[in-house]
């Protein structure tokens, strides 16, 4: 959405809610009729309920918390929590261990922070699209146009195969066939 | 004679939008010839076309 088109995309949308053909309405501001239906589409709830607008604004803050967990758990992994043992006492290394009076730090704590900051990952990438094989799985128009001619005289071919075998069949005496061949 | 619209063409999917409207403009040509009128080939957009 433009920052200096906004008001005028807001009587847009209110003429052609209030039935003003998208035609007539590209008219009036010397517009393409296709933006205008991507104008008014734009702010236009769909079945589900949202609009583009809507979504990109809870896009915008599911990635603002992810960043946040994100931190969260960087933090936990970096320095996790000392065990404490059961009466709720931290738990030292024992005297002839090598790191014996250090303070014993809880790795299952660590390891649940590394997997939940994977997810996130994941969360992130799912909320932006980048985990799809593809993103643009539109071919050149070209190459597209090409094929459609080509789909087209297959299409041709097919209809004038199958007049000529109703013709053929019309071509018998009767009473093998009646009906008047229709191209 | 019916057309073939239970398969449309390999990677219809991917074509530009104008270009798979196209297609099935070409088909209706083809199949319903009677059928059609001056409406039904509109002049080509002016301005941007969105795909």
């Amino acid at each position: 959405v433009s920052e200096d088109g906004n008001d005028r995309n807001d009587e847009i949308w209110a003429l052609a809610s209030a039935g003003m053909s998208h035609s007539a309405i590209a008219a009036k501001y010397g517009i393409s009729r296709a933006r205008v239906g991507q104008i008014v589409n734009a702010r236009t709830p769909a079945v589900f309920g949202f609009t583009e607008a809507h979504r990109a604004a809870v896009r915008y803050q599911e990635s603002e918390t992810l960043k946040r967990l994100a931190k969260a758990a960087e933090a936990v992994v970096a320095s996790p929590p000392p065990r404490s043992s059961a009466i709720g006492k931290v738990v030292c290394w024992p005297d002839g261990h090598e790191r014996a009076g250090e303070i014993v730090v809880d790795e299952s704590v660590r390891v649940a922070a590394i997997r939940e900051r994977r997810l996130i990952s994941e969360s992130y990438r799912r909320l932006t699209g980048t985990d799809l094989a593809n993103t643009d799985r539109t071919m050149s128009r070209d190459e597209a146009e090409k094929a459609m001619l080509a789909a087209i005289a297959d299409e041709r071919a097919r209809r004038d195969k199958q007049l000529a075998d109703l013709q053929a069949l019309h071509a018998l005496p009767a009473p093998y066939i009646h009906a008047k061949v229709v191209p | 004679v019916t057309p073939a619209i239970n398969d449309l063409p390999e990677n219809f999917e991917r074509w530009p939008r104008s270009v798979q409207l196209r297609y099935l403009e070409e088909l209706h040509a083809i199949y319903y010839p009677d059928t059609r009128t001056a409406a039904d080939t509109p002049p080509a957009i002016q301005g941007e076309v969105i795909d």
